[in-house]
């Protein structure tokens, strides 16, 4: 790991500008700049949810009307726990699967034949391609009545009446992280190959000789080598917790499976499509934000007390 | 590196082989599926199961035949290639300027972009900025605005760190600056993530068409993807028949675009995508530090 | 090797990134297409080309651009509206007004940044949203309208003065003044298939069960359960299933009801117009609801095992897909579909009457074409203050609510589309016929109806020269309408030249109700923030407990699930919602006086 301590750079008492650090500042300053062009001064737009703006009216028409649409997410408090409860499990879920992609990748790497490395490699990526809409689809005409399982299962004999897997609230949580998987795992695997791709040979030559065979590599090499990609990935998807997903949730979210489906970006669209309400939307964003923030706080916070360095 | 085959390994090895493949069929089933519609009669595409149901090519003579297919797929094209190298640039010096410690403000540099990932302003807000800023109508609102993104920096900034720090500090002994220092030792080094941060951004980039829905109304700069996106809104029906019920609603008409059409277009606009990642595998090398460190 | 390959590819990207920046500069683009360019360009196209020392009764030699913005709509960039600019019906336009009419369609989100950046375009035409109207009004983006109509289209006000008399209290913050043009007045022709009936047969069993007599709903159900097990799987070994719907909406399940029935949807499948009374019914909570009505009948099909299960789940394409292909068997919303379905049953039989069409019914309401009152907040016309000519605007707008420009609008141009025969009545040409036959010809001749959003009278209403605005409602088109053999059987039996002329006839004969006063124009108040919320909240229960109402085991059952349902509704707040439509409906009837 690399790290240079700046304290030893500058002792004694008097603090002068070390002009090499200060370049190095200067060098990064267009960066900063751009970031808060680009991110931080759209949100004078924030300032939005404390009046009753509608979309397209002008900004001197505006009323200031305080904090009355952060007041109102109360009145949805059922509807918002019952949302945050779908949002977290399936959050949580993904989370402590977060070591498939890291698995995934390790026994892609495993395949010997260049070739069949290669193919299986773009392959698996396949799916990240297709538009959940597209997936809904071959949901439906898979699992419909009329579908390709019924109809299996019926000439078979094996059922009389026929399934209903996309009505199910019961599997709903795990219909849904399979599909997740199904079209994520390919993709993300694909960060942690590069990662792989860049651990340094010798290492293995090393282990080898001590005597060590391929899962001791694995575990002892590949696994900690990877560890520090994997740790930033982690504290972003925590920071990510609240945005399980939209689109997917979209489609899949019907009369019977609403109460397990409808995350808080459901939520959120719902109230908004027939309220058109951009303030209610605004300060139900910034509430996330604020969310977002303090959670990756708090994680970068444990990281930094476990590893004795901080992510961020 | 000499080592025997067990037992144990031909049996793992089989097993993942199997495995794998089994996992590559379920992955192609889509683009099987897109195969069967897109090839169908549209009028009898519900009647498809496993096959193409009176074969034909109209869906894909229709789709490419449009008024300014031509053009869209080569602004397509420009922005994926230019926006791609660009940002791959921009970011990887960024990443590579916020793993010097020593830079006053680091942390509060670095933090401030990280925390810009959950930031979110709102439609408005943002199409007001951007148009201050000139971006209405040009190229330059498909490149610029996405020069840096946190989550690539934040990529490559680790991926830097397991960079053995004497390589660096060789080539600064030899004199070089900042930026030599980056582009001649870190850079090639960093090959295989930087490949992997092109991968990423070449699919955002070739994907993207809300960006030309809100800021674009020439219609000499829309992308493929937009060109095509109309033809895929369905949510957007919906919302409109819900809109106008109980209104008169008296000829509302709306043209049905049939399924063999809609996967056709999503068979246009998304295989040619689909080799980027190939293409760019040859960069997921191991073994480029393996001479460096004896050195 | 690397760092010279980086800087050779940077190199020839920067090149090509100078020459991107080249191509949005000047160059002509690929197609001809007028139909694009942001309206600012489009304004300057009219400032330089109508010269300001003009009299002020214009005629002007160059044509003035006006380009009308429509919020909400993009199906209009559909190819039908890219060739519209080449056909006849434009250059009677601009013949007749010297206008070069440009049209641009845009989406919720568009519409957002168009009005926030003030870019409306020089017509802006609102659709069905009353908060739309409200924010142009309040940034001063619209203008009033009351001089320019006295000026250049008295007959806005003069023809339909229900219609004037909403336009001017449209904006209720200044009622008298019109700040906007409803289009759409007038009366309404019965489509030629009926739709949105609850009372749909499949023709061939019919045929075969011997014509047996409906007289309501549970005798309709029997009937349907005998031609259903006619016929209990597809050709292909499929489950067919009687009746379905698509769950994903409200309106998916009591549209075919509330035109049976007698009741006109005024929002969103809930608050419904009586006709008997014109009183307002809110189908949560009223007992006599058209959507209570829909939940018990698709409860006894469910019991009888003839509902589809996939009804909660599937979307508006699922359904119709499983119609085409004969998996549901009753169905009757939108034409395309049972078209489609009985042209696959033709496919497979030549000699196929399967077709899906509505029976007479005596005490049933008979649906017509339109969903009745032709103004309101559907599609209104309204002229922007950043409009550099607005006496051209409302001369454009005039002559689209004239009945020439109607005429125009739903049968084409006069000379190519129709003329008038020998006895002095409007009617189609030969060549329109041909082009209609012809599959390559293509818009706008198949596809005229698509006007309708934009002219002032409706398709069924009779104009001074005896002909229909829309020549398709006349029975010269009717007859001449190529159909599938089933439909030619159904008018044989029933004695009529297209299928809805047996419900209309009933009407006429006194049999079925029908006969609406259309010329009634009311619309509903936009709702208040309190009150979207409500009902933003009683739809998402309904929505997710409505299932449990079908699949009520019994009788019984389910009348205790509806009164358990109905108390929640009104415990969050239903009847306070009713209240607020009952009041902004009966202050439209006040104001329509």
């Amino acid at each position: 790991m690399r790290s240079t301590n700046p304290q030893t750079q500058s002792r004694g008492r008097r603090k002068k500008l070390n002009p090499e650090r200060l370049k190095l500042t200067l060098l990064a300053l267009p960066f900063l700049l751009f970031t808060i062009a680009f991110s931080y001064v759209p949100l004078f737009g924030w300032g939005l949810a404390f009046t009753n703006y509608r979309p397209g009216l002008r900004f001197d028409k505006l009323e200031f009307v305080g904090l009355k649409y952060f007041l109102l997410i109360g009145t949805y408090w059922e509807r918002i726990l019952n949302a945050l409860r779908n949002t977290l499990v399936l959050a949580l879920i993904s989370l402590a699967l977060f070591g498939l992609p890291i698995l995934f990748a390790i026994l892609l790497n495993e395949i010997r034949r260049p070739f069949a490395k290669k193919f299986i490699q773009t392959v698996v990526t396949l799916p990240n391609f297709v538009s959940w809409v597209i997936v809904y689809a071959i949901c439906f005409g898979l699992f419909s009545s009329n579908g390709l399982l019924n109809m299996v299962l019926g000439e078979l004999g094996l059922i009389t009446q026929p399934t209903q897997l996309m009505a199910n609230k019961n599997i709903a949580w795990t219909f849904m992280t399979v599909l997740g998987l199904w079209k994520g795992l390919g993709w993300s695997s694909i960060i942690y190959l590069a990662a792989i791709a860049g651990i340094d040979g010798t290492l293995y030559e090393a282990a080898y000789v001590d005597g060590a065979n391929r899962f001791h590599c694995m575990w002892y090499i590949t696994v900690p080598e990877l560890m520090p990609t994997a740790l930033v990935l982690f504290l972003l998807q925590i920071g990510n917790i609240l945005s399980v997903g939209f689109e997917q949730y979209l489609l899949f979210a019907n009369s019977l499976t609403a109460s397990k489906l409808t995350v808080i970006d459901l939520l959120t669209y719902n109230i908004g499509l027939m309220s058109q309400d951009y303030s209610f939307a605004t300060a139900i964003s910034i509430l996330r934000s604020i969310v977002s923030i303090l959670l990756m706080s708090i994680a970068n916070g444990m990281a930094k007390r476990i590893r004795g360095e901080s992510l961020i | 590196m000499k080592q025997k085959r067990t037992a144990g390994d031909i049996v793992f090895d089989t097993a993942n082989i199997i495995f794998m493949l089994l996992f590559c069929l379920l992955c192609i089933y889509p683009f099987y599926y897109i195969f069967v519609y897109s090839f169908s009669n549209p009028q009898k595409a519900d009647f498809a199961v496993l096959w193409p149901v009176q074969p034909t090519l109209e869906n894909y003579r229709t789709v490419l035949n449009l008024d300014g297919f031509a053009r869209a797929s080569l602004n397509s094209v420009l922005r994926t290639v230019i926006g791609t190298t660009l940002t791959v640039l921009v970011s990887a010096f960024f990443g590579y300027l916020m793993t010097k410690q020593e830079m006053y403000g680091r942390k509060f540099i670095y933090r401030l972009a990280v925390f810009s990932q959950y930031v979110g302003a709102g439609l408005i807000p943002t199409y007001l900025v951007m148009r201050a800023y000139g971006f209405y109508n040009t190229f330059l609102v498909y490149i610029i605005p996405g020069l840096i993104s946190v989550y690539f920096v934040m990529l490559i900034k680790t991926y830097i760190e397991s960079i053995p720090p004497s390589l660096e500090e060789s080539a600064k002994l030899d004199g070089a600056g900042i930026f030599q220092c980056w582009w001649s030792v870190i850079l090639p080094l960093s090959i295989p993530i930087l490949a992997t941060v092109a991968v990423f951004q070449s699919v955002a980039h070739w994907n993207a068409w809300f960006d030309t829905h809100i800021y674009i109304t020439d219609e000499r700069l829309w992308t493929l993807q937009y060109l095509l996106q109309r033809f895929l809104n369905t949510k957007k029906e919906e919302e409109m028949l819900r809109r106008l019920s109980g209104l008169a609603t008296n000829q509302l008409r709306v043209t049905p675009t049939s399924k063999s059409l809609k996967l056709a277009v999503t068979a246009v606009v998304t295989i040619p995508i689909l080799f980027v990642y190939p293409f760019l595998q040859r960069y997921f090398v191991k073994g480029l530090m393996l001479g460096a460190v004896k050195g | 090797m690397t760092k010279k390959l980086l800087a050779i590819l940077l190199s020839v990207l920067m090149v090509l990134a100078l020459f991107a920046g080249c191509t949005t500069g000047g160059q002509s683009s690929s197609a001809a297409e007028p139909s694009s360019s942001s309206s600012s360009s489009k304004t300057e196209d009219s400032k330089s080309e109508s010269s300001k020392d003009e009299s002020s009764e214009p005629e002007p030699e160059e044509p003035v651009t006006i380009t009308m913005m429509s919020l909400g709509f993009t199906f209009w960039q559909d190819d039908f509206y890219n060739t519209i600019y080449e056909t006849p019906i434009w250059d009677q336009v601009y013949e007749a007004t010297g206008v070069d009419w440009q049209f641009v369609g845009l989406d919720g989100e568009q519409s957002q940044i168009h009005i926030a950046s003030n870019e409306l375009g020089d017509i802006v035409q609102i659709i069905g949203s009353a908060a739309d109207l409200d924010t142009l009004y309040t940034n001063e983006q619209i203008i009033p309208l009351n001089d320019l109509v006295e000026q250049y289209a008295p007959h806005i006000k003069n023809d339909f003065p229900g219609r004037w008399a909403w336009c001017c209290n449209a904006v209720a913050q200044e009622p008298g003044t019109a700040y906007t043009l409803a289009v759409d007045a007038g009366d309404n022709n019965y489509n030629t298939y009926s739709t949105r009936y609850v009372y749909t047969v499949r023709w061939d069993l019919y045929k075969e069960l011997g014509y047996p007599e409906i007289t309501d709903l549970n005798s309709y159900l029997d009937v349907a359960e005998d031609m259903w097990k006619l016929q209990p799987k597809t050709a292909d070994g499929k489950n067919v299933y009687a009746f379905s719907f698509p769950g994903s909406s409200i309106l998916g399940l009591d549209q075919d009801f509330l035109g049976t029935f007698g009741y006109m949807d005024r929002l969103g499948g809930y608050v419904l117009e009586r006709y008997t009374d014109n009183s307002i019914c809110y189908a949560f909570t009223d007992d006599d609801s058209p959507l209570w009505m829909a939940l018990e009948f698709y409860n006894k099909v469910y019991r009888r095992g003839m509902l589809d299960p996939d009804c909660f789940t599937q979307t508006d394409d699922d359904y119709k897909s499983k119609v085409t292909t004969g998996e549901v068997m009753f169905y009757n919303m939108y034409q395309d579909t049972f078209l489609s379905f009985g042209q696959n049953m033709l496919d497979n039989d030549a000699d196929s009457l399967a077709v899906l069409v509505s029976v007479p019914v005596p005490g049933a309401y008979a649906y017509q074409g339109g969903s009745g009152n032709g103004w309101g907040l559907a599609f209104c016309d309204s002229i922007t203050s950043s409009c550099e000519r607005p006496d051209m605007a409302m001369k454009l707008i005039g002559y689209l609510f004239s009945e020439e420009g109607s005429r125009l609008g739903w049968s084409g141009a006069k000379g190519v589309d129709w003329d008038y025969n020998d006895a002095g009545e409007p009617v189609f040409t030969d060549e329109f016929y041909a082009k209609a036959a012809d599959p390559e010809a293509g818009p706008p001749y198949t596809a005229v109806t698509c006007m309708a959003n934009w002219v002032g009278i409706t398709s069924g209403q009779l104009l001074s020269d005896g002909g229909y605005t829309s020549l398709r409602a006349g029975n010269d088109y009717l007859a001449r309408q190529p159909m599938l053999p089933g439909y030619k059987d159904f008018c044989e039996y029933f004695n009529v030249v297209y299928p809805c002329e047996a419900l209309k006839k009933a009407v006429e004969d006194g049999t079925m109700a029908g006969d609406i006063d259309m010329t009634l124009g009311l619309s509903l108040p936009a709702a208040s923030e309190d009150i979207a919320r409500i009902e933003e909240g009683i739809v998402n229960y309904f929505t997710e407990n409505f299932p449990d109402a079908v699949t009520a085991p019994d009788d019984a059952a389910f009348a205790a699930i509806k009164a358990n349902m109905i108390a929640k509704m009104l415990d969050l707040g239903a009847e306070t919602a009713k209240q607020y439509w009952v009041d902004g409906w009966a202050k439209a009837i006040e104001d329509a006086k």
